[in-house]
């Protein structure tokens, strides 16, 4: 036998042993609980399913999530600092109000590291948060893989709209409360990627502000688009909506809902809200044609 | 001050009262997000100018702010003459709506509908069903009435009632499921006339009227029981029909307002004092100038609040006792110094 071949059959099997013995000292991937329905999708979407061991009951509820049949099969949680310590996980994904919880040196201590997905004000904060997350979950090809994804659906999204509507119109975000979405929001970078101007931003509103009726009246955007949020459809709070001059308002202009499901987060699944209403914007011009095309000679 | 004198002094106050009410009216029909000057304001509202812009002028004041004035208008002269009726009829200056528990319950009716989601089955059945809580808290105070007879009977029931249905509306925040029912509730509560349209004031207002009138015909036998219960029960006053009509009156007018507008404070305890003294003290000429005082207090409010609010709306509620309440300290300290 040549040396090179001896070589060869005794280093393949100790290589193979090193491979096998070094993939087996690879640190387990850390164990997630999620306790914010925006943290729990992006759970979803970039943890592996074994890292996930509970997420907030909002994400199992089909009129907030769209993953929600997803979610149902992971135990659900409130958000209480005793359910995450019995969960015993190594991160807890929490909103931002988790940056002062009391209870938060406590789970440090106890090794669970409290993990906050920054706010994301604009669509190069999202790559870049996406990309973090993923880091901090011990996943970072899955969250190049979704990074890529999502600016390959951003950049088909012109494709998918009716080019006629978005030419130089605006839109403005309206909840029922009167409240809207400047820039710095969101909804913002929701209505820019669908190639309208934000109307509030246009007018000067910077981040969450308030659009008063008697400016809807005088100012007349083309576009509105309704928030349906759940937490928008409490009594006291949806007065403005029951008001009969907006309603005249509403069924004079093209207007797009956005379901409580969608467009609560600034996270990559905004793409998903921006396909959703451009769906809605395609159906809608395909009646109007259709409605034209019987009333025309 | 002969009798004469005081009825033209009377008469000077009211049409004072007027007149202020008419400039603040003028006034809270150009305060709003958009600016409107004087010239475009009786453009609109005659439609002299055919133009976009008038047009739109014109929708803002008749369809936002006309209701949401006409309301203050309405809500403030309910809350102001039931004040003023209750404080006659129980001879307590700390009478108001909310002493015999009607607002109280009339909020919790609607707390109730909140609560269970109810608004969402029908938008009306909020209204109707603060409407239903204020009768039926009337019902029993006219049970009480009818088998007690005496005012401290009607005073401390109505304490009870306004206690218990407190409670109630506290053990439904509470337990309410989450912070957006908890924030409805308590915004409610804090009353607003903001975005109110005609469907709000066609709601309430056969039920104020009618309310309003017979708080406004109970004034001669307040007269009379200003001067002591047998002195009016010797002059042919029967005391517990006196009774079940101011409870009646108030139920309708401040029951009919909360259903709409939520609960607003203070007008009713506040009004009839400012102008008890300006009226030569009868229980009569101060229920006009109360429901007057009352529109133009809760007017002033109203406009305050649009004035300062910025992104963030003020709550009227919130308006009334913050502008009720120092008036109201400045006139016991100086009654306080008259007296020494």
């Amino acid at each position: 036998m040549p040396a090179t071949a001896l070589m060869t059959a005794l280093l393949c099997p100790l290589l193979c042993l090193l491979t096998i013995a070094s993939a087996d000292a690879q640190p387990p991937l850390p164990t997630i609980v999620s306790t914010q329905l925006c943290a729990d999708h992006l759970a979803l979407s970039l943890a592996a399913p074994a890292q996930i061991l509970s997420l907030s009951y909002k994400s199992q509820d089909p009129l907030r999530s769209t993953y929600a049949e997803r979610a149902q099969h992971y135990p659900g949680n409130s958000g209480k600092v005793e359910e995450i310590i019995a969960l015993k996980p190594d991160i807890v994904l929490a909103s931002r109000r988790w940056r002062r919880h009391p209870m938060k040196p406590q789970l440090e201590a106890l090794g669970i590291r409290v993990v906050i997905p920054p706010h994301s004000k604009s669509w190069q904060d999202i790559f870049e948060h996406t990309q973090w997350l993923a880091d901090q979950i011990g996943r970072p090809e899955r969250g190049r893989q979704q990074v890529e994804q999502l600016r390959q659906r951003l950049a088909l999204l012109p494709q998918i709209m009716p080019s006629a509507d978005t030419a130089r119109n605006n839109m403005l975000f309206l909840r029922p409360n009167g409240g809207s979405a400047g820039s710095d929001t969101h909804i913002h970078m929701l209505i820019e990627a669908l190639g309208f101007n934000n109307y509030a931003s246009q007018v000067g509103l910077k981040g969450w502000g308030r659009f008063s009726l008697e400016q809807v009246v005088m100012q007349s955007p083309d576009y509105l688009l309704l928030s349906a949020y759940v937490r928008d459809q409490a009594y006291a709070r949806s007065q403005l909506s029951r008001h009969p001059v907006l309603k005249a308002i509403v069924a004079s202009k093209p207007s797009l809902i956005l379901p409580g499901k969608y467009g609560s987060c600034a996270n990559w699944t905004l793409i998903e809200t921006a396909e959703y209403l451009a769906e809605q914007l395609h159906h809608s011009h395909s009646q109007a044609e259709q409605a034209l095309s019987k009333v025309r000679p | 001050m002969t009798a004469w004198a005081e009825q033209y002094r009377t008469g000077l106050l009211n049409a004072a009262l007027v007149l202020s009410l008419v400039l603040l009216a003028l006034l809270s029909l150009r305060i709003g997000a958009v600016s409107i000057s004087t010239e475009e304001l009786i453009n609109a509202l005659f439609n002299a100018d055919h133009s976009d812009q008038s047009l739109r002028h014109n929708i803002i004041i008749e369809q936002l702010r006309l209701p949401r004035l006409l309301l203050a208008i309405v809500v403030g002269a309910s809350l102001g003459v039931a004040g003023a009726a209750l404080q006659g009829l129980l001879r307590n200056p700390l009478a108001e709506p909310g002493l015999l528990g009607v607002s109280s319950c009339a909020s919790l009716g609607a707390v109730i509908c909140l609560y269970f989601g109810l608004s969402a089955v029908s938008i009306w059945l909020l209204p109707v069903m603060a409407m239903v809580s204020a009768a039926a808290a009337t019902l029993l105070l006219y049970w009480i009435v009818y088998r007690r007879g005496s005012a401290l009977a009607l005073i401390l029931s109505g304490i009870a009632l306004s206690s218990l249905a407190s409670a109630l509306t506290s053990l439904a925040i509470n337990l309410a499921p989450n912070p957006t029912d908890v924030q409805d509730i308590v915004l409610w509560l804090l009353g607003s006339l903001n975005h109110r349209s005609f469907n709000d004031l066609q709601l309430c207002l056969p039920f104020v009227v009618l309310g309003i009138t017979l708080l406004l015909s109970s004034g001669s036998s307040l007269d009379a029981l200003s001067l002591g219960e047998t002195e009016a029960s010797s002059l042919g006053i029967k005391l517990s029909r006196l009774q079940q009509r101011i409870i009646l009156g108030t139920a309708l007018s401040v029951g009919a307002c909360v259903a709409v507008t939520g609960a607003i404070g203070f007008v009713g305890l506040v009004v009839p004092h400012l102008l008890r003294r300006l009226v030569g003290y009868h229980p009569s000429r101060l229920l006009f100038s109360s429901a007057l005082g009352g529109a133009l207090l809760l007017l002033a409010a109203d406009i305050t609040l649009r004035l300062i609010s910025a992104q963030q709306e003020i709550m009227l509620g919130v308006v009334t006792a913050l502008i009720g309440a120092p008036f109201f300290f400045m006139l016991v300290l100086q009654r306080r110094q008259e007296a020494l």
